[in-house]
């Protein structure tokens, strides 16, 4: 072991750090995923403000059969490709997660029955609006950070 | 506590990559693999054959859709020569050794 020079090491668990982080990057979802689902979310909000019941009706279960076929398929696909150890995702991830969706989704609704109630015209447009620019915004962010998560908790190295 | 080994056989650097990739997960399928190590399909095998001889991984072979699925994992004795791996090289940086004993995949 003594031939092996500190910069020889020190590259070695940089590697080592490099790789675990691309296999954590395949447990999140890509950057386009929040696009993806935003922008209809935009478009649902102006059927909302149509006010015809039918096409809400019909955008609303288009909306939530495409998300949950994209989710689903990006699940599959990430799953196909690597099973990351359990340990490595604890509680914080999912809490982190449900924390952000529940929140975008909360501002939406408030921002746009706050709208509405102050007379602003197109209130569920500007509140589905927001939440999709939290969604944009804030998707990739809190991707990263469940990254983090499970980069501090992955075992063989020390923090 | 786990005891620091500096394993030449891991050190080389695909091999090295390749374990890596592999500790942090249950499986890893080939394609992602040499996807992510950017190597030939043979140059891959090639490694996943020396590691599997060595006894560090298992490779299994199955079907998804009908479609052929090669997966590679690490055994216990591949997770506890990594571990002891990343131990030598952090005592050569002084950090000592303060890995906990974690189970095996």
């Amino acid at each position: 072991m003594d031939e092996h020079t500190a910069p020889e090491a020190a590259a070695a668990l940089e590697e080592v750090q490099a790789r675990q982080a691309q296999l954590m990057a395949v447990a999140t979802v890509p950057v386009w995923y929040w696009w993806v689902i935003a922008l209809p979310m935009v478009a649902l909000g102006a059927l909302v403000d149509t006010r015809r019941p039918g096409w809400i009706a019909a955008g609303a279960v288009c909306f939530g059969l495409g998300t949950a076929g994209l989710t689903v398929g990006t699940i599959l696909r990430a799953q196909g490709r690597a099973q990351w150890r359990k340990e490595t995702m604890d509680t914080r991830g999912p809490l982190l997660l449900l924390g952000f969706i529940f929140g975008v989704i909360g501002v939406g609704l408030g921002a746009a029955f706050a709208l509405r109630a102050g007379g602003v015209g197109h209130p569920a447009t500007i509140g589905c609006g927001l939440s999709a620019l939290g969604l944009v915004v804030g998707g990739p962010l809190v991707m990263r950070a469940i990254q983090r998560v499970m980069l501090s908790n992955r075992v063989g190295l020390t923090p | 506590m786990i005891k620091p080994e500096f394993d030449e056989f891991i050190h080389a650097p695909t091999r090295l990559s390749i374990v890596s990739l592999l500790a942090a997960a249950d499986w890893v399928e080939f394609k992602f693999l040499r996807q992510s190590l950017d190597l030939s399909d043979s140059a891959l095998s090639k490694q996943l054959t020396a590691l599997e001889q060595a006894g560090y991984i298992d490779i299994k072979k199955d079907f998804v859709l009908k479609r052929p699925r090669t997966r590679a994992r690490l055994t216990h004795a591949g997770w506890g020569a990594f571990l002891s791996h990343v131990a030598a090289l952090e005592q050569i940086l002084g950090r000592g050794a303060s890995l906990s004993a974690s189970p095996a995949p």
